[in-house]
Protein backbone atom coordinates (compact mmCIF):
# COMPACT_ATOMS: atom_id res chain seq x y z
CA UNK A 1 0.00 0.00 0.00
CA UNK A 2 1.45 3.44 -0.97
CA UNK A 3 2.42 5.69 1.94
CA UNK A 4 -0.17 8.40 1.19
CA UNK A 5 -2.94 5.79 0.98
CA UNK A 6 -1.79 4.35 4.33
CA UNK A 7 -2.18 7.77 5.99
CA UNK A 8 -5.65 8.17 4.46
CA UNK A 9 -6.59 4.68 5.70
CA UNK A 10 -5.37 5.38 9.25
CA UNK A 11 -7.16 8.76 9.31
CA UNK A 12 -10.33 7.05 8.07
CA UNK A 13 -10.04 4.38 10.78
CA UNK A 14 -9.67 7.05 13.48
CA UNK A 15 -12.65 8.98 12.07
CA UNK A 16 -14.72 5.79 11.98
CA UNK A 17 -13.97 5.14 15.66
CA UNK A 18 -15.08 8.68 16.51
CA UNK A 19 -18.38 8.32 14.63
CA UNK A 20 -20.36 7.18 17.71
CA UNK A 21 -19.18 9.92 20.11
CA UNK A 22 -19.63 12.60 17.44
CA UNK A 23 -23.23 11.48 16.72
CA UNK A 24 -23.97 11.48 20.49
CA UNK A 25 -22.55 14.98 20.95
CA UNK A 26 -24.44 16.28 17.89
CA UNK A 27 -27.72 14.80 19.11
CA UNK A 28 -27.32 15.89 22.75
CA UNK A 29 -30.00 18.47 23.42
CA UNK A 30 -31.04 20.15 26.65
CA UNK A 31 -29.01 21.24 29.66
CA UNK A 32 -25.36 20.27 29.74
CA UNK A 33 -23.88 18.97 33.03
CA UNK A 34 -21.87 21.19 35.37
CA UNK A 35 -18.22 21.33 34.09
CA UNK A 36 -16.85 20.84 37.64
CA UNK A 37 -18.99 17.73 38.21
CA UNK A 38 -17.90 16.51 34.78
CA UNK A 39 -14.23 16.94 35.78
CA UNK A 40 -14.72 14.99 39.02
CA UNK A 41 -16.55 12.25 37.12
CA UNK A 42 -13.78 12.07 34.53
CA UNK A 43 -11.12 11.77 37.26
CA UNK A 44 -13.08 8.98 38.95
CA UNK A 45 -13.54 7.18 35.63
CA UNK A 46 -9.79 7.37 34.90
CA UNK A 47 -9.05 5.93 38.33
CA UNK A 48 -11.65 3.13 38.12
CA UNK A 49 -10.54 2.25 34.56
CA UNK A 50 -6.92 2.07 35.76
CA UNK A 51 -7.71 -0.13 38.80
CA UNK A 52 -9.98 -2.58 36.94
CA UNK A 53 -7.59 -2.97 33.99
CA UNK A 54 -4.63 -3.34 36.38
CA UNK A 55 -6.35 -6.30 38.06
CA UNK A 56 -6.77 -7.97 34.67
CA UNK A 57 -3.20 -7.15 33.67
CA UNK A 58 -1.82 -8.72 36.87
CA UNK A 59 -3.64 -11.96 35.99
CA UNK A 60 -2.21 -11.79 32.45
CA UNK A 61 1.30 -11.11 33.79
CA UNK A 62 0.94 -14.16 36.07
CA UNK A 63 0.19 -16.27 32.97
CA UNK A 64 3.05 -14.58 31.06
CA UNK A 65 5.56 -15.20 33.87
CA UNK A 66 4.48 -18.84 34.05
CA UNK A 67 4.66 -19.46 30.28
CA UNK A 68 7.94 -17.61 29.60
CA UNK A 69 9.69 -18.78 32.77
CA UNK A 70 9.88 -15.20 34.12
CA UNK A 71 8.62 -15.54 37.71
CA UNK A 72 9.54 -11.94 38.60
CA UNK A 73 7.32 -10.44 35.85
CA UNK A 74 4.03 -10.40 37.85
CA UNK A 75 5.83 -9.06 40.96
CA UNK A 76 7.45 -6.23 38.97
CA UNK A 77 4.15 -5.56 37.18
CA UNK A 78 2.28 -5.41 40.49
CA UNK A 79 4.85 -2.98 41.94
CA UNK A 80 4.79 -0.70 38.87
CA UNK A 81 0.97 -0.66 38.75
CA UNK A 82 0.67 -0.11 42.53
CA UNK A 83 3.16 2.79 42.55
CA UNK A 84 1.50 4.42 39.51
CA UNK A 85 -1.97 3.86 40.99
CA UNK A 86 -0.86 5.45 44.27
CA UNK A 87 0.64 8.50 42.51
CA UNK A 88 -2.41 8.79 40.25
CA UNK A 89 -4.74 8.55 43.25
CA UNK A 90 -2.81 11.21 45.19
CA UNK A 91 -2.79 13.55 42.19
CA UNK A 92 -6.50 13.07 41.53
CA UNK A 93 -7.31 13.56 45.24
CA UNK A 94 -5.45 16.88 45.18
CA UNK A 95 -6.84 18.10 41.87
CA UNK A 96 -10.48 17.01 42.31
CA UNK A 97 -12.98 15.75 44.85
CA UNK A 98 -12.50 12.02 44.30
CA UNK A 99 -14.49 10.89 47.34
CA UNK A 100 -17.43 13.30 46.98
CA UNK A 101 -20.18 12.68 49.55
CA UNK A 102 -19.31 8.97 49.97
CA UNK A 103 -18.33 7.64 53.40
CA UNK A 104 -14.91 6.36 52.29
CA UNK A 105 -12.72 6.04 49.17
CA UNK A 106 -13.62 2.34 48.92
CA UNK A 107 -17.35 3.13 49.09
CA UNK A 108 -16.80 5.79 46.42
CA UNK A 109 -14.89 3.27 44.28
CA UNK A 110 -17.76 0.76 44.39
CA UNK A 111 -20.32 3.51 43.76
CA UNK A 112 -18.28 4.60 40.74
CA UNK A 113 -18.01 0.98 39.60
CA UNK A 114 -21.81 0.68 39.63
CA UNK A 115 -22.01 4.09 37.95
CA UNK A 116 -19.78 2.75 35.16
CA UNK A 117 -21.87 -0.42 34.65
CA UNK A 118 -23.80 1.12 31.71
CA UNK A 119 -20.52 1.94 29.96
CA UNK A 120 -19.04 -1.53 30.57
CA UNK A 121 -22.22 -3.40 29.61
CA UNK A 122 -22.80 -1.16 26.58
CA UNK A 123 -19.28 -1.76 25.26
CA UNK A 124 -19.46 -5.48 26.13
CA UNK A 125 -22.62 -5.86 24.03
CA UNK A 126 -21.55 -3.57 21.18
CA UNK A 127 -18.33 -5.45 20.35
CA UNK A 128 -19.93 -8.88 19.64
CA UNK A 129 -22.84 -7.15 17.87
CA UNK A 130 -20.38 -5.27 15.60
CA UNK A 131 -18.41 -8.44 14.87
CA UNK A 132 -21.58 -10.43 14.11
CA UNK A 133 -22.83 -7.67 11.79
CA UNK A 134 -19.49 -7.93 9.94
CA UNK A 135 -19.88 -11.72 9.76
CA UNK A 136 -23.32 -11.41 8.09
CA UNK A 137 -21.49 -10.59 4.85
CA UNK A 138 -19.35 -13.73 4.82
CA UNK A 139 -19.28 -15.42 1.40
CA UNK A 140 -17.02 -18.42 1.83
CA UNK A 141 -18.19 -20.51 -1.13
CA UNK A 142 -19.90 -18.10 -3.48
CA UNK A 143 -16.78 -16.19 -4.54
CA UNK A 144 -14.58 -17.90 -7.07
CA UNK A 145 -10.82 -17.30 -6.83
CA UNK A 146 -10.80 -15.64 -10.25
CA UNK A 147 -13.80 -13.43 -9.51
CA UNK A 148 -13.25 -9.72 -8.91
CA UNK A 149 -14.02 -8.65 -5.34
CA UNK A 150 -17.40 -6.95 -4.95
CA UNK A 151 -18.97 -5.02 -2.11
CA UNK B 1 -21.83 -1.57 57.58
CA UNK B 2 -23.93 -4.72 57.77
CA UNK B 3 -25.54 -3.86 54.44
CA UNK B 4 -22.12 -3.33 52.84
CA UNK B 5 -20.93 -6.69 54.20
CA UNK B 6 -24.02 -8.46 52.83
CA UNK B 7 -23.47 -6.83 49.42
CA UNK B 8 -19.79 -7.85 49.53
CA UNK B 9 -20.63 -11.49 50.37
CA UNK B 10 -23.70 -11.94 48.15
CA UNK B 11 -22.74 -9.77 45.17
CA UNK B 12 -19.15 -8.57 44.83
CA UNK B 13 -17.40 -11.77 45.99
CA UNK B 14 -19.56 -13.99 43.72
CA UNK B 15 -19.01 -11.51 40.85
CA UNK B 16 -15.23 -11.78 41.28
CA UNK B 17 -15.47 -15.58 41.56
CA UNK B 18 -17.62 -15.72 38.41
CA UNK B 19 -15.09 -13.70 36.39
CA UNK B 20 -12.11 -15.67 37.73
CA UNK B 21 -13.98 -18.95 37.22
CA UNK B 22 -14.89 -18.05 33.65
CA UNK B 23 -11.20 -17.43 32.87
CA UNK B 24 -10.33 -20.75 34.53
CA UNK B 25 -12.94 -22.65 32.53
CA UNK B 26 -11.72 -21.06 29.27
CA UNK B 27 -8.14 -22.06 30.20
CA UNK B 28 -7.32 -25.27 31.99
CA UNK B 29 -10.77 -25.70 33.58
CA UNK B 30 -10.42 -27.18 37.08
CA UNK B 31 -13.28 -29.44 38.21
CA UNK B 32 -14.32 -27.23 41.16
CA UNK B 33 -14.79 -24.17 38.91
CA UNK B 34 -17.47 -26.03 36.91
CA UNK B 35 -19.63 -25.91 40.04
CA UNK B 36 -18.44 -22.63 41.63
CA UNK B 37 -18.75 -20.47 38.46
CA UNK B 38 -22.46 -21.16 37.69
CA UNK B 39 -23.32 -20.87 41.40
CA UNK B 40 -21.53 -17.50 41.62
CA UNK B 41 -23.27 -16.33 38.46
CA UNK B 42 -26.64 -17.36 39.92
CA UNK B 43 -25.90 -15.40 43.12
CA UNK B 44 -25.00 -12.31 41.07
CA UNK B 45 -28.16 -12.55 38.96
CA UNK B 46 -30.31 -13.02 42.10
CA UNK B 47 -28.75 -9.98 43.84
CA UNK B 48 -31.87 -7.74 43.50
CA UNK B 49 -33.71 -10.38 45.55
CA UNK B 50 -30.95 -11.18 48.07
CA UNK B 51 -29.58 -7.65 48.66
CA UNK B 52 -32.42 -5.38 47.51
CA UNK B 53 -31.34 -2.36 49.57
CA UNK B 54 -27.77 -2.10 48.27
CA UNK B 55 -26.99 0.48 45.61
CA UNK B 56 -24.74 -2.13 43.98
CA UNK B 57 -27.79 -4.14 42.88
CA UNK B 58 -28.66 -1.37 40.43
CA UNK B 59 -25.94 -2.79 38.19
CA UNK B 60 -27.58 -6.25 38.30
CA UNK B 61 -31.02 -4.77 37.56
CA UNK B 62 -29.41 -3.16 34.54
CA UNK B 63 -27.92 -6.56 33.62
CA UNK B 64 -31.44 -8.04 33.54
CA UNK B 65 -32.54 -5.30 31.14
CA UNK B 66 -29.44 -5.86 28.99
CA UNK B 67 -30.32 -9.58 28.80
CA UNK B 68 -33.85 -8.75 27.60
CA UNK B 69 -32.59 -6.80 24.56
CA UNK B 70 -29.16 -8.43 24.18
CA UNK B 71 -30.22 -12.08 23.94
CA UNK B 72 -32.65 -11.67 21.00
CA UNK B 73 -30.21 -9.30 19.30
CA UNK B 74 -27.28 -11.71 19.54
CA UNK B 75 -29.42 -14.78 18.71
CA UNK B 76 -30.89 -12.97 15.71
CA UNK B 77 -27.48 -11.97 14.38
CA UNK B 78 -26.12 -15.50 14.91
CA UNK B 79 -29.10 -16.90 12.95
CA UNK B 80 -28.47 -14.36 10.17
CA UNK B 81 -24.77 -15.29 10.02
CA UNK B 82 -25.34 -19.05 10.03
CA UNK B 83 -28.32 -18.75 7.69
CA UNK B 84 -25.93 -17.39 5.07
CA UNK B 85 -22.97 -18.75 3.19
CA UNK B 86 -20.91 -20.45 5.92
CA UNK B 87 -18.96 -23.73 5.66
CA UNK B 88 -20.10 -25.21 9.01
CA UNK B 89 -23.24 -25.10 11.15
CA UNK B 90 -25.47 -23.71 8.43
CA UNK B 91 -29.11 -23.35 9.58
CA UNK B 92 -32.09 -24.03 7.25
CA UNK B 93 -33.78 -21.36 5.12
CA UNK B 94 -35.86 -20.04 8.03
CA UNK B 95 -32.66 -18.84 9.77
CA UNK B 96 -32.27 -15.48 8.06
CA UNK B 97 -35.90 -14.26 8.26
CA UNK B 98 -36.18 -15.40 11.89
CA UNK B 99 -32.89 -13.70 12.72
CA UNK B 100 -34.02 -10.51 10.98
CA UNK B 101 -37.27 -10.59 12.97
CA UNK B 102 -35.38 -10.99 16.28
CA UNK B 103 -33.01 -8.13 15.40
CA UNK B 104 -35.98 -5.93 14.44
CA UNK B 105 -37.69 -6.76 17.79
CA UNK B 106 -34.50 -5.83 19.67
CA UNK B 107 -34.19 -2.58 17.71
CA UNK B 108 -37.80 -1.72 18.57
CA UNK B 109 -37.14 -2.45 22.27
CA UNK B 110 -33.96 -0.34 22.22
CA UNK B 111 -35.84 2.66 20.86
CA UNK B 112 -39.09 2.49 22.79
CA UNK B 113 -38.66 0.42 25.97
CA UNK B 114 -37.41 1.46 29.40
CA UNK B 115 -37.43 -1.39 31.95
CA UNK B 116 -39.47 -0.64 35.06
CA UNK B 117 -37.29 -2.89 37.24
CA UNK B 118 -34.24 -0.64 36.76
CA UNK B 119 -34.62 1.80 39.65
CA UNK B 120 -32.28 4.49 38.28
CA UNK B 121 -33.64 5.32 34.81
CA UNK B 122 -30.54 7.32 33.83
CA UNK B 123 -28.49 4.09 34.06
CA UNK B 124 -30.65 2.56 31.32
CA UNK B 125 -30.53 5.69 29.15
CA UNK B 126 -26.73 5.79 29.44
CA UNK B 127 -26.47 2.10 28.59
CA UNK B 128 -28.58 2.52 25.42
CA UNK B 129 -26.55 5.55 24.29
CA UNK B 130 -23.20 3.80 24.90
CA UNK B 131 -24.35 0.59 23.20
CA UNK B 132 -25.68 2.30 20.06
CA UNK B 133 -22.74 4.71 19.77
CA UNK B 134 -20.20 1.93 20.27
CA UNK B 135 -21.98 -0.31 17.73
CA UNK B 136 -21.89 2.55 15.20
CA UNK B 137 -18.16 3.10 15.86
CA UNK B 138 -17.23 -0.61 15.73
CA UNK B 139 -19.24 -1.21 12.54
CA UNK B 140 -17.79 1.88 10.83
CA UNK B 141 -14.26 0.88 11.94
CA UNK B 142 -14.70 -2.65 10.53
CA UNK B 143 -16.13 -1.23 7.28
CA UNK B 144 -13.10 1.04 6.76
CA UNK B 145 -10.74 -1.78 7.77
CA UNK B 146 -12.42 -4.09 5.26
CA UNK B 147 -12.33 -1.56 2.42
CA UNK B 148 -8.71 -0.49 2.90
CA UNK B 149 -6.83 -3.46 4.30
CA UNK B 150 -8.47 -6.59 2.86
CA UNK B 151 -6.97 -6.96 -0.63
CA UNK B 152 -9.06 -9.90 -1.87
CA UNK B 153 -12.39 -9.47 -0.19
CA UNK B 154 -14.20 -12.76 0.31
CA UNK B 155 -17.02 -11.05 2.15
CA UNK B 156 -19.41 -8.16 1.60
CA UNK B 157 -18.76 -4.85 3.30
CA UNK B 158 -22.25 -3.34 3.03
CA UNK B 159 -23.60 -5.07 6.20
CA UNK B 160 -20.98 -3.19 8.26
CA UNK B 161 -22.00 0.12 6.66
CA UNK B 162 -25.66 -0.78 7.23
CA UNK B 163 -24.84 -1.58 10.89
CA UNK B 164 -23.18 1.82 11.41
CA UNK B 165 -26.05 3.68 9.70
CA UNK B 166 -28.73 1.65 11.56
CA UNK B 167 -27.12 2.21 14.98
CA UNK B 168 -26.83 5.96 14.29
CA UNK B 169 -30.47 6.04 13.09
CA UNK B 170 -31.67 4.25 16.25
CA UNK B 171 -29.74 6.83 18.26
CA UNK B 172 -31.56 9.61 16.38
CA UNK B 173 -34.94 7.89 16.97
CA UNK B 174 -34.24 7.34 20.69
CA UNK B 175 -32.85 10.85 21.22
CA UNK B 176 -30.01 11.84 23.55
CA UNK B 177 -30.49 14.00 26.63
CA UNK B 178 -27.94 16.82 26.88
CA UNK B 179 -26.62 15.86 30.31
CA UNK B 180 -26.39 12.14 29.47
CA UNK B 181 -24.71 12.62 26.07
CA UNK B 182 -21.78 14.68 27.30
CA UNK B 183 -21.46 12.57 30.47
CA UNK B 184 -21.32 9.32 28.53
CA UNK B 185 -18.63 10.58 26.16
CA UNK B 186 -16.59 11.81 29.16
CA UNK B 187 -17.05 8.47 30.95
CA UNK B 188 -15.90 6.41 27.97
CA UNK B 189 -12.92 8.74 27.46
CA UNK B 190 -11.99 8.49 31.17
CA UNK B 191 -12.24 4.70 31.26
CA UNK B 192 -10.18 4.36 28.08
CA UNK B 193 -7.55 6.77 29.45
CA UNK B 194 -7.20 4.86 32.75
CA UNK B 195 -7.28 1.46 31.06
CA UNK B 196 -4.76 2.67 28.46
CA UNK B 197 -2.34 3.72 31.20
CA UNK B 198 -2.55 0.28 32.86
CA UNK B 199 -2.10 -1.46 29.49
CA UNK B 200 0.89 0.72 28.63
CA UNK B 201 2.59 -0.04 31.96
CA UNK B 202 2.02 -3.78 31.57
CA UNK B 203 3.41 -3.63 28.03
CA UNK B 204 6.50 -1.85 29.40
CA UNK B 205 7.01 -4.66 31.95
CA UNK B 206 6.75 -7.34 29.24
CA UNK B 207 9.06 -5.33 26.95
CA UNK B 208 11.60 -5.01 29.80
CA UNK B 209 11.65 -8.79 30.33
CA UNK B 210 11.73 -9.66 26.63
CA UNK B 211 14.59 -7.18 26.01
CA UNK B 212 16.66 -8.84 28.73
CA UNK B 213 16.26 -12.35 27.33
CA UNK B 214 19.70 -13.99 26.79
CA UNK B 215 20.98 -14.38 23.22
CA UNK B 216 20.52 -17.91 21.84
CA UNK B 217 23.63 -20.12 21.91
CA UNK B 218 25.75 -20.21 18.74
CA UNK B 219 25.37 -23.38 16.71
CA UNK B 220 28.51 -25.54 16.38
CA UNK B 221 30.24 -25.36 12.95
CA UNK B 222 29.11 -28.03 10.42
CA UNK B 223 30.92 -31.36 10.63
CA UNK B 224 32.55 -33.11 7.67
CA UNK B 225 29.55 -35.40 7.44
CA UNK B 226 27.11 -32.39 7.28
CA UNK B 227 29.19 -30.75 4.53
CA UNK B 228 29.31 -33.98 2.49
CA UNK B 229 25.54 -34.43 2.79
CA UNK B 230 24.91 -30.79 1.74
CA UNK B 231 27.28 -31.18 -1.22
CA UNK B 232 25.43 -34.35 -2.27
CA UNK B 233 22.02 -32.60 -2.14
CA UNK B 234 23.31 -29.63 -4.15
CA UNK B 235 24.91 -31.96 -6.73
CA UNK B 236 21.71 -34.00 -7.09
CA UNK B 237 19.52 -30.89 -7.53
CA UNK B 238 21.96 -29.34 -10.03
CA UNK B 239 22.08 -32.62 -11.99
CA UNK B 240 18.23 -32.90 -12.09
CA UNK B 241 17.65 -29.31 -13.21
CA UNK B 242 16.68 -27.94 -9.80
CA UNK B 243 13.65 -30.19 -9.25
CA UNK B 244 13.18 -30.17 -5.50
CA UNK B 245 11.59 -33.64 -5.32
CA UNK B 246 14.00 -35.30 -7.74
Amino acid sequence: MPEARTYVAIASLASALLLGPVVVLLLATGTNPDPNALGVGLANDVFVGFIVTSLGMILLLLAYGDNRDRPAAPVLGLCVLLVTGFILGLWLLQSSDLIGDASSPIARFFTELVHLAPVGLGLALAVPVGLLIAAVGLRTFALDDAEMPRS
Amino acid sequence: MEQALTAALLLWAPALLAVFGAFNLIGRGGGAWKVVTPLSLLLVVMAPLTVPDSTSTQAVELLWGVAVIGLPLLCGLVLMVFGGDVPVGRVPAWGRPTGLLLVACSAWLVVSWTPTFVEDVTLWDRFVVVMLAATASVSAFLFVLHRFFVPRRRSLSWPMLAGAVSASSLLVLRGVDGSIGVLVVAEVAGVFLGAGMALLLSMLVVWFFERNLPEPDDLPPPSEEDLERAAAIIARRTHNGGDFHA
